[in-house]
């Protein structure tokens, strides 16, 4: 490294509470804008560090020139998600991919329960029992009992969820051997 | 003699030198963002806009060309130095050399020369 001198710190004078208003709701625009999976550390570093910025640049013309000068909150946001690692694991996607499936099953279960229940008097103490993929489900409605039965040999749906959160999120990437380089295909 | 107006500058262009740019600033000094930015523009490039700057600081930081350090601040958070690497001073050198090659092949295509008269079409039988 060159540089000798090292650099000391300079005081900025703290913004006006408009400016600070101003500059919040920029960075608050550039978070929206943000890729969901942008790791939670580096943005917080992100806006910690732009803050700073723009109060000092702030403090050499104005907080609005400061925030024109950064450009569109989406511009500048794009830029830094085109600055993440594409090889890494996308938990984030694979969290609410698993969890739409598993609405998806609850949604299901509910208008297949819904519709054993309006059968289940007619079918006397035993109940009506029905499949619904891997899964029976046994309705039983008299004057003496009412009950819901679930039962599954294996857990197909948490096993199902779980494939869908490890392929969705590109879980082999966590293993450094199966991560492709940067710039492969 | 009339004054020469600045020429409006191709974007596209200066976002492919000012990583060079960066690094060649930075060998000199050690700075914070916004201290490059008024750095480019005390250098001429009197409109780059700090949304283009900051990215490039992040790029070179993550390619491992640039090192960065904080300084606590009296006021408000603390501030990133930025600091050439090894790499990214032999980075700099590379694109140097680069820059003066395609530079010298810009200069000649350029440089006007004498205007050669169209060949003249021979009538077809």
């Amino acid at each position: 490294m060159t540089s000798t001198d090292s650099p000391t710190a300079i005081a900025v004078p703290r913004p006006g509470l408009r400016d600070r208003l101003r500059r919040e709701r920029y960075l608050l625009s550039l978070v929206l804008w943000l890729d969901d999976d942008y790791p939670s550390a580096e943005r917080r570093a992100l806006l910690a560090q732009l803050r700073g910025e723009l109060d000092t640049a702030a403090a050499d013309t104005s907080m609005r020139e400061a925030i024109r000068s950064l450009g569109p909150a989406r511009q500048l946001a794009a830029e830094y998600s085109e600055l993440l690692d594409t090889g890494r694991p996308r938990w984030g996607l694979g969290a609410a991919a698993a969890a739409g499936w598993l609405l998806l099953c609850l949604a299901a279960t509910a208008v297949f329960a819904s519709a054993l229940w309006q059968v289940a008097p007619h079918a006397g103490a035993d109940g009506v029992t029905a499949r619904l993929l891997w899964a029976e489900l046994t309705v039983v409605r008299t004057w003496g009992e009412t009950s819901l039965a679930w039962e599954s040999g294996f857990p197909w749906t948490l096993l199902v969820t779980l494939g869908v959160l490890l392929v969705t999120a590109r879980a082999w990437r966590a293993v450094p051997v199966l991560r492709r380089e940067r710039g492969e295909a | 003699m009339a004054a020469r107006t600045q020429a409006p500058r191709d974007p596209q262009l200066l976002k492919g030198v000012l990583p060079m740019l960066v690094l060649a600033l930075l060998r000199e000094q050690d700075s914070y963002g916004y201290e490059l930015v008024t750095r480019l523009r005390d250098a001429g490039l009197t409109d780059v806009a700090t949304g283009s700057v900051y990215p490039v600081l992040t790029r070179l930081e993550r390619d491992g060309h640039l090192a960065s350090y904080l300084v606590a601040s009296q006021s408000g958070p603390a501030r990133k130095y930025y600091t050439p690497t090894d790499a990214g001073l032999e980075h700099l050198g590379v694109q140097r050399r680069g820059w003066q090659q395609l530079g010298d092949v810009v200069a000649v295509v350029m440089t006007p020369g004498p205007r050669r008269s169209r060949p003249v079409q021979e009538a077809r039988p």
